[in-house]
């Protein structure tokens, strides 16, 4: 498939690196497994439960991660679990958050509302750029989608009585949970932290499941998968109105969040961000984006606030990353476990 | 009749320019199927070499012959150091690659230029206009036009009619028999690599009286030039050419008949290439 | 955290030393990371004399990136020529970079406020960012001066503390579209790009001259970020007209302005438009194809008052440049929080009574007379109507006309 220089042995069908970290996939082995893992989730729940207590700017900073993560873990399932690499995926991220902001601002509907709206819009609109984009594969896969976004970004910009343009649209309202507004920042947390959790745990069901088995399967080995009979491109658009939808998800809760949209939320540069978060947190693992979020928020944050060229840190570091570790944060970690394991 | 020979030596003018700045990508991804997302970087690096070079020496003519040299340099090491190693890593890395290199290029020029808006001076000697018959045409784009033209004719010699040319398209066809019967192909990846970055550099020179240069041209110039690529077919010089053409003139009869259209126009056409011909106009299909 | 940074625009530029930075970076980590989990900073004791905490929250990077800076050297001049403190409290500017994007603007400005405990915020350029902000300062209730943005909803939002001391772009382009019905052409061919400020920027000029009587044969609108402008040249030329009226920003501009000279547009059609697309900022990437343009806005900087010259003159010794219209925001704030914090006597607890402070507030600034508008808080000064001129080898505005002490309207329109 890919030639390469020097005279190697061609390369082997599934490609190397980034592109060949393996897709995770937890699956029962031993008794101990599922103990483990419900302390885990214990764990986590309980560490999020807390964040309100340690004041209201950390909480900001956490719950800005969880959307983010929210988004990378999305991607990823293109990228790591389906092989899909997607330049495009903010359009989905920004659909969401703009069905919410626009319903809310212009038509006076609760934000509750404008969730299930936004997500089902992004389900949409991720199946119709999906159904063109999956006729595609490699580059053109990945001009195609950042094509659409810019296309979608366009639209944002002229529509201007709607989406308010460049400028945006402000004035949103939030709404209440049980009589608690969302106005207050820990409400407001543990809504985008359930959103997460929800995130997590059907990201993680569905990969342990059968059509997690294919997507993998398809990233894996394309043709085999076709030779075997399998309608690829009906999974591949599975996955992608998946991930669209998941992404809508986080873009939902980010109108929340922020009560306000604007046109460079479709931008490519955001799509970019999320793979950078994707990669540096790991690719192919489930929860591996979610510390790339925390972590290229938290370094961008950090040294920003020390340095205006804080592009070229967190470049390097992607670099560095790419060349070096490849199977990101997460993905090391794994390693060194399997490893101390053994 | 004026107003339309008039748009037609706009677009053809706009679309030499975009020639320029989307041979190079072409011809790296065609060789080397890497897809230099920093390629905008290498435009700008050219740019504003230029504008150093024109800072010290005065002159315009001896910045395009010279501000190339750091732009190649700069590329030789990137390929050298950082790509070689992901060759036997799929596309997605090279991608990833290249794309973290955007971010660092992109500051390293702020700190060196600073963030303001510069202007490469055209010569006297090419400002004005041209009044034929009523149409109005700055002596510039006309320059440009015959520039451009040049660059193609150099680049379809040397690939067409000279022995390394026919290396480069032996490995363009097909790396590992290329390798098998003889031909140092990492030597010529990197000899590629380094002339597409190169043209890239001069394209920005060229392009930078009119575009103007600031820190971020790199991203604006991406897209177009990413468009052309995939209209006129990764790895074709003559699909590269033939696109270009095509797209400046349908961008610039776009703004001019169809004003409300034109941001989509150009991302409409894309779209409609990628999902009826993805393999370009004059690709060769790509597995 | 001191602002000491000198950018320098016309020469290459020096790079940050490395050592410092590091030392300051890691420092600057592990506190950061600190008070970042932590979410507290230093217990505020008798609050009048603790320093004077002063949050500047603007675009330090991508393409606003210069006027960010120029804004805050301006301001951080006049600081230290008043000694660095106000009534005694010793005056801190902790700088955040809100990127032009409002998301990060919002945890910036978060920050700021919550983490670093600013006594007040300034800034935002980025009409986005500062639409963004506009919730946020509203529940936090934090007091904030902008010296920025000029977008027209920054007025109407009711917000008691949100105070504007840079412009409302629509008396800017009102005026000109009145003054240029008596002097330019009683017809015109309006462009800008395509996008809220260009599109608003033309709604405004229109207000001033339409209602003169003035006639717009076309109205053309390019998208954001356009390269090649020469087919909606030609279009122009083709209609003839006797002046165009345009709104283009940051490199746009640049591009506009020379593409007009290259197609010899100039000589028959006049050049003009919003003060923007000819300032400091592009007009030394435009040159010649510049001169001659009509413009207007709220300042220049070869303006004939004392207080400007003085400002010039300061501005380039120290920086070694001429001050722009974004320096001249930030010097006018600086001056701007003098006054009302020296009214009452540095309490920045009490908001209302700095509100009324800083609403009584009425100065002498670079770009002449300066009040606060009681119903909106935005600015009442002096807009003038220039032409590109060179003097000395630089180009700049020069001013042929001045309409005095001009407002926006009290309710959006």
């Amino acid at each position: 498939m890919t030639p390469t220089p020097g005279g190697d042995a061609p390369a082997p069908v599934s490609a190397t690196g980034i592109a060949a970290a393996k897709p995770v996939v937890v699956v029962d082995r031993a008794a101990r497994e599922p103990m483990r893992r419900f302390a885990a989730w214990v764990a986590l729940i309980a560490g999020l439960a807390l964040v309100p207590l340690t004041g209201d700017y950390a909480t900001g900073l956490v719950s800005e991660i969880l959307v983010f993560a929210i988004f990378a873990m999305s991607l990823d399932l293109l990228i790591g679990y389906t092989g899909l690499l997607s330049f495009g995926h903010a359009a989905f991220f920004g659909v969401s958050a703009y069905t919410v902001v626009i319903l809310g601002v212009h038509l006076g509907i609760s934000g509750w509302i404008g969730l299930v709206a936004g997500i089902v819009v992004s389900a949409i609109t991720a199946a119709i750029i999906g159904f063109f984009s999956i006729r595609v594969t490699g580059i053109p896969f990945l001009m195609l989608t950042m094509a659409f976004a810019q296309l979608l970004m366009s639209v944002s910009i002229t529509w201007r009585s709607v989406t308010g343009g460049t400028d945006g649209l402000s004035g949103f309202k939030r709404p209440s949970l049980f009589g608690m507004s969302l106005d207050d920042r820990a409400v407001q947390f543990y809504v985008v932290a359930a959103g997460f959790l929800f995130v997590l745990w059907f990201l993680r069901r569905l990969i342990a499941s059968p059509l997690g088995s294919i997507f993998i399967g398809i990233r894996e080995n394309e043709q085999r998968m076709r030779a075997a009979g399998y309608p690829v491109d009906r999974f591949k658009l599975i996955a992608f109105t998946l991930a669209g939808s998941l992404a809508g998800i986080g873009g939902a809760l980010y109108a929340l969040q922020n009560a306000f949209v604007s046109s460079d939320i479709l931008h490519w540069a955001l799509s970019g961000d999320a793979i950078i978060m994707v990669i540096l947190g790991g690719v192919g693992t489930v929860i591996g984006p979610a510390f790339g979020a925390a972590i290229f928020l938290m370094l961008k944050h950090v040294v920003s606030s020390h340095t205006d060229y804080w592009m070229l840190a967190v470049g390097a570091i992607f670099i560095l990353c790419v060349i070096f570790l490849p199977l990101g944060f997460w993905g090391v970690v794994r390693s060194v476990r399997a490893r101390l394991g053994k | 009749m004026e107003f339309v020979a008039t748009q037609l030596v706009n677009g053809l003018a706009y679309g030499v320019l975009l020639f320029l700045m989307s041979a190079g990508l072409s011809l790296i991804f065609g060789l080397m199927n890497v897809v230099n997302i920093a390629h905008g970087s290498f435009f700008m690096i050219g740019a504003f070499c230029a504008l150093a070079i024109m800072r010290w020496s005065g002159s315009f003519w001896l910045a395009l012959a010279l501000s190339w040299i750091p732009a190649v340099i700069i590329g030789i090491a990137m390929e050298r150091i950082f790509i070689r190693r992901l060759y036997s890593r799929g596309h997605l890395d090279q991608v990833l690659l290249t794309f973290g290199f955007t971010f660092v290029f992109v500051d390293l020029v702020r700190m060196i230029w600073g963030a303001d808006i510069r202007e490469l001076a055209v010569p006297d000697a090419l400002s004005g206009v041209f009044n034929i018959g009523g149409v109005i045409i700055p002596r510039y784009r006309v320059f440009l036009i015959a520039f451009g033209g040049l660059i193609a004719l150099l680049l379809w010699l040397f690939l067409e009619r000279s022995r390394v040319g026919a290396m480069v398209r032996a490995g363009v066809d097909d790396a590992f028999t290329a390798n098998g019967i003889g031909i140092n192909v990492q030597l010529l990846f990197g000899a590629v690599f380094a002339l597409g970055v190169g043209l890239a550099a001069v394209g920005g020179t060229v392009a930078g009286p009119i575009l103007g240069l600031y820190p971020g041209m790199d991203i604006e110039i991406l897209i177009p030039a990413f468009i052309v690529v995939v209209v006129g077919g990764m790895g074709s010089l003559r699909g590269a050419f033939v696109a270009s053409l095509f797209v400046g003139l349908v961008d610039t009869f776009g703004k001019a008949y169809f004003p409300g259209l034109a941001l989509f126009l150009i991302y409409l056409l894309m779209v409609i290439v990628l999902l009826t011909r993805p393999q370009g106009l004059f690709g060769v299909g790509k597995a | 955290m001191n602002f000491d940074r000198n950018a320098d625009a016309n020469d290459i530029a020096g790079i940050p030393p490395i050592s410092g930075e590091r030392r300051r970076f890691v420092g600057g980590v592990a506190a950061l990371s600190g008070a970042a989990l932590l979410g507290r900073a230093p217990a505020v004791l008798s609050q009048s004399r603790q320093p004077l905490r002063i949050g500047v929250l603007n675009s330090f990077s991508k393409v606003f990136a210069a006027l960010g800076n120029a804004n805050l050297n301006a301001m951080q001049m006049y600081f230290d020529q008043i000694g660095g403190t106000i009534a005694g409290r010793k005056i801190e500017i902790i700088r955040e970079d809100d990127e032009i994007n409002p998301q990060v603007g919002l945890t910036k400005l978060r920050k700021l406020v919550e983490s670093d405990k600013c006594d007040l915020i300034t800034g935002i350029q980025a009409s986005n960012v500062a639409l963004a902000a506009v919730d946020y300062i509203r529940q936090s209730r934090a007091f904030y001066l902008c010296n920025g943005a000029g977008v027209g909803d920054l007025s109407y939002t009711g917000v008691p503390y949100i105070f504007r001391c840079s412009i409302h772009t629509q008396p800017i382009h009102a005026t000109m579209g009145d003054w240029f019905f008596d002097n330019v052409a009683k017809e015109v061919v309006t462009s800008a790009s395509d996008f809220a400020g260009g599109r608003s920027t033309i709604l405004e000029f229109k207000a001033g001259f339409t209602k003169k009587g003035g006639k717009i044969i076309k109205e053309i609108y390019p998208p954001l970020g356009n390269n090649d402008f020469s087919a909606y040249l030609a279009d122009m030329r083709s209609l003839s007209a006797p002046a165009t009226y345009n709104f283009y920003a940051g490199t746009d501009a640049v591009r506009f302005v020379k593409q007009y000279d290259e197609y010899g547009l100039k000589a028959k059609t006049k050049l003009t438009g919003s003060g923007f697309m000819v300032e400091s900022d592009t007009l030394p990437a435009q040159g010649r194809s510049a001169l001659g343009a009509l413009s207007s806005l709220h300042y220049a900087d070869t303006l004939d008052n004392a207080e400007n010259k003085k400002f010039v003159a300061d501005y380039r010794a120290k920086f070694n440049e001429f001050p722009s219209v974004y320096s001249e925001y930030g010097f006018i704030a600086a001056r701007i929080l003098e006054a009302s914090l020296k009214a009452v006597d540095g309490n920045t607890q009490d908001k209302d009574k700095l509100r009324a402070a800083m609403l009584a507030v009425k100065l002498n600034a670079p770009r002449g007379p300066f009040a606060f508008n009681q119903q909106t808080q935005g600015p009442v000064h002096n807009v003038y109507i220039r032409e590109v001129v060179e003097v000395d080898g630089r180009f700049t505005n020069r001013v042929i006309h001045t309409y005095n002490n001009v407002t926006e309207p009290s309710t959006k329109s």
